[in-house]
C-alpha cells in the first residue's frame, strides 16, 4: 500500500506540473484580455497569478516577459508607478534583450521600461544548444547580452571550477559575441568532460548585475576524412601499346602450317618415304610465321601515353590534395559542445 | 432641467495597436483613456495611427453612463 | 551421272551469279612446280616405274561472285626415273564449285581427272574431290598461310585392280608484294591413291610449286 501511495504521488506530481504550466498560461491570457478590455484591476490580480512565486507552477520563461511586460503596464496605468518600475526590473534581469512590442504599448509605458532598462544592470549569455567545430579551424559562439554598459569577464573551466581559459575581458554597451576554438589555455584541445562558461561583472556591487553561467558538456570526436580517389583501372586509361595478341596469332598461323606442311605426308601417305620438298615449304611458312611475329610486335601508342600521363598527373594532384587535407583533418580534434541552460552563477562562485 | 441629467458620462477607449484619441475633433492623448469626462449626448470618437485606417464612429453617451469602447482594431492601409 | 551432278552444281550457283549485288569477278593462277610420283606396287601397271620425277606446268581459273567460285584448273608436265629409262607425262584436269562461308574457311567439290600418259597407254584416275581448306593470316591480308586437305569421294582408275581411297593435301604460304596486284604462293601438296585388290599398293603424289595469282580469289 505504501508502495501504491507514492506511485500515485509521483504520477500526480509528474502529470500535474504540466497542468498547471497550462493553467498559467490561461491566466495570463485571461490577464492579457482583462487589460485590453481595460480592467485593470482583474488584470493585476490574473497576472500575478500567472507569473506565480513558485517557478514549477508560473508560465514558462518564455511567456514571463510577456506577462511581466503586461503586468508592469497595467500597473502604470493604476497609477501605481513603483510597482511598474518593480515588474520591469525582473524583466530586465529576465532577458536584457527584450523589448516590449511597440504596436501595443503607447509610449508611456515603453519610456518607462527604456528608463528602467537603463538604471537596471543585467548581463546574460546566449548560446547555441549544439556546436560542432574543428579545433583551432572553427568556433564555438556566445553572446553576451547586457542592459546597460557592463565590464565583465568571460571565462571557461571545469566542472569542479578548475580554470580553463579566459575567452573574453572588457565592456559590453549592448552584446558581445566571444568564440572560443576548442583549446585549453596550454593549446590542447578540449578533453571531454563538463565545463561551465561564466560571465561575471568585473567590479561586484550590490546592486550590480550577477554573473551568468552555462554548463558545457564537451566531447570529442574522430575526425572524419576523405577517401582517397579510386586507382585509375582501363578503361578510363588507355591502352599504351598495341596488342600482343596479333604477334603471336601471326606466330601461330606460320608455325601450325609449316608444321602441316612437314606432316602432311604422314597424315596423308603414312610417311612413305616423302622427299625433303615438304622441309623447304615447312620452313619457309615458318619463317613467315616469324616475320609476322616482329611485324605485330607490341608498339607503344603516343598519343594514349600522352593522355594517360595527364590522367595520371591529375589523378596524383587528387590523391595529394586528400592527403593533404586528411592529414589536416587528423591533426585537429572535432568537439561537439552542448549547452544547458543559462542560470544565474551562485555569489560565492564569481 | 434635472441635475442628473447635467451628469457627465465616463467614456474609455483602448485600441490595438494604440493610436490618437480625438473627441469631436480634439487631442485627448493617446490609447488607453480610461474614464473621459464627456457631456451627455453623441460625440464623435476618432483613433488614428500613421499607417492605419482611423477608426472614426459616432458615439452617444448617456448621463452617468460609464461606456468602454475597447475592442477598437486599427487596419493597416 | 558425274556430269549431271556437274550441271547441277553449276546450276545452283547460277542464281547467286544472276542476284549477286556486285560484278562477278576473274582470278587466275599459274603454277610452276616440280612433281615426284612414288608408286608402292608393280601391279600399278601403266604408271611404270616406283619413282617418277619431272617439272610440271600448270593454271587454274575462276569467275569469284558472292562467296561462291566457279573454276578450272589444269597441270601437265613430264615425268622421268632416275636413269629416264621410263618416262610419263602426267596431266591434272579438275572443276571446282567452292564456297566461303566465313572469310577463313572456303570448301570446294568437284571432279578430278590424273593422267599418266605413255605412247602405248595411260593410267587415268578420275574422282570426285570434298576440300577444305583454311587461311590464316600472318601479317594481315599481305602474308597468309594456308592448310587444305581433301578427300575423294568417288574414284575410279583404270587398273584391273580399283581404286580405294583416295585423299590429300596441300600447305603454303601465299605473300602480296606492297602495292602490287598480284600475288605469290609457294606450296606442298600430297596426293595418296590407294590401289585395291590383288598387287594392292598405293600412288603417291609430291609437289612443290610457286604459283602467281592475279585477281581476287
Amino acid at each position: 500500500m505504501p508502495r501504491a501511495t507514492a506511485v500515485l504521488a509521483i504520477s500526480l506530481l509528474c502529470c500535474g506540473v504540466p497542468v498547471l504550466r497550462g493553467q498559467s498560461g490561461d491566466l495570463l491570457k485571461r490577464g492579457v484580455q482583462a487589460y485590453q478590455a481595460l480592467e485593470y484591476d482583474a488584470a493585476a490580480a490574473l497576472l500575478e497569478q500567472s507569473l506565480g512565486r513558485d517557478s514549477t507552477t508560473g508560465v514558462a520563461d518564455s511567456l514571463r516577459a510577456k506577462a511581466l511586460t503586461y503586468l508592469a503596464a497595467t500597473e502604470l496605468f493604476r497609477g501605481q508607478r513603483d510597482s511598474a518600475v518593480g515588474a520591469f526590473r525582473q524583466l530586465v534581469l529576465l532577458n536584457p534583450r527584450y523589448r516590449p512590442d511597440e504596436l501595443i504599448f503607447p509610449p508611456q509605458v515603453t519610456n518607462l521600461f527604456q528608463e528602467v532598462r537603463r538604471a537596471t544592470r543585467a548581463i546574460a549569455v546566449a548560446v547555441p544548444p549544439v556546436t560542432q567545430l574543428r579545433t583551432r579551424l572553427e568556433r564555438f559562439t556566445a553572446r553576451v547580452l547586457a542592459s546597460s554598459l557592463a565590464d565583465v569577464a568571460v571565462t571557461l573551466a571545469q566542472e569542479d571550477g578548475t580554470p580553463v581559459r579566459e575567452l573574453y575581458k572588457g565592456p559590453v554597451a549592448d552584446s558581445v559575441v566571444v568564440t572560443w576554438d576548442g583549446l585549453t589555455a596550454a593549446g590542447a584541445p578540449a578533453d571531454n568532460g563538463r565545463y561551465v562558461l561564466r560571465v561575471t561583472p568585473r567590479t561586484l556591487t550590490a546592486d550590480g548585475p550577477r554573473a551568468r553561467q552555462v554548463p558545457l558538456e564537451v566531447k570529442q570526436e574522430p575526425p572524419d576524412t576523405l577517401a582517397w580517389p579510386p586507382p585509375l583501372t582501363t578503361p578510363p586509361l588507355l591502352p599504351e601499346q598495341t596488342s600482343s595478341g596479333p604477334a603471336f596469332r601471326s606466330l601461330a598461323a606460320g608455325l601450325v602450317a609449316g608444321t602441316a606442311a612437314v606432316a602432311l605426308p604422314s597424315i596423308i601417305a603414312q610417311g612413305k618415304d616423302a622427299t625433303g620438298a615438304r622441309f623447304a615449304v615447312g620452313a619457309a611458312v615458318g619463317v613467315a610465321g616469324f616475320v609476322g611475329f616482329f611485324a605485330h610486335k607490341p608498339r607503344p601508342l603516343e598519343a594514349n601515353v600522352r593522355a594517360n600521363a595527364s590522367q595520371r598527373d591529375a589523378w596524383k594532384k587528387k590523391l595529394d590534395a586528400v592527403k593533404a587535407e586528411n592529414a589536416t583533418r587528423l591533426r585537429t580534434v572535432r568537439l561537439v559542445v552542448r549547452a544547458g541552460p543559462e542560470t544565474i552563477a551562485e555569489r560565492g562562485s564569481e | 432641467m434635472e441635475r442628473r441629467d447635467l451628469e457627465p458620462g465616463l467614456l474609455s477607449v483602448n485600441a490595438i495597436p494604440w493610436g490618437s484619441v480625438y473627441l469631436d475633433g480634439r487631442p485627448v492623448g493617446n490609447t488607453p483613456q480610461i474614464d473621459l469626462s464627456v457631456t451627455p449626448g453623441a460625440h464623435r470618437l476618432r483613433v488614428e495611427r500613421e499607417g492605419y485606417r482611423p477608426y472614426d464612429r459616432m458615439v452617444d453617451v448617456a448621463s452617468g453612463q460609464r461606456l468602454r469602447i475597447t475592442d477598437i482594431a486599427l487596419v493597416e492601409r | 551421272m558425274k556430269t549431271v551432278a556437274l550441271i547441277g552444281m553449276l546450276a545452283l550457283a547460277a542464281p547467286a551469279i544472276a542476284g549477286s549485288q556486285g560484278r562477278p569477278s576473274l582470278a587466275f593462277r599459274g603454277d610452276a612446280g616440280f612433281v615426284w610420283v612414288r608408286s608402292d606396287s608393280a601391279a600399278v601397271g601403266a604408271a611404270g616405274a616406283a619413282r617418277l620425277r619431272g617439272p610440271v606446268l600448270g593454271g587454274e581459273g575462276r569467275v569469284v561472285f558472292n562467296g561462291f567460285a566457279v573454276g578450272v584448273g589444269l597441270l601437265s608436265g613430264t615425268l622421268q626415273n632416275g636413269d629416264q629409262t621410263v618416262k610419263r607425262d602426267l596431266i591434272e584436269g579438275r572443276l571446282l564449285v567452292a564456297a566461303r562461308p566465313v572469310p577463313w574457311l572456303e570448301m570446294s567439290v568437284g571432279p578430278f581427272v590424273r593422267a599418266y600418259v605413255t605412247d602405248s597407254s595411260s593410267g587415268r584416275w578420275v574422282f570426285w574431290q570434298a576440300r577444305a581448306r583454311v587461311d590464316a593470316p600472318i601479317v594481315t591480308a599481305s602474308l597468309t598461310s594456308y592448310v587444305e586437305l581433301w578427300r575423294a569421294l568417288s574414284s575410279q582408275v583404270n587398273l584391273a585392280a580399283g581404286a580405294g581411297r583416295v585423299q590429300g593435301g596441300e600447305a603454303g604460304v601465299v605473300y602480296q608484294p606492297p602495292q602490287r596486284p598480284f600475288r605469290l604462293r609457294l606450296a606442298y601438296r600430297v596426293d595418296d591413291a590407294a590401289v585395291r585388290g590383288a598387287g594392292s599398293g598405293s600412288q603417291t603424289l609430291e609437289a612443290i610449286s610457286v604459283a602467281i595469282i592475279v585477281g581476287g580469289w
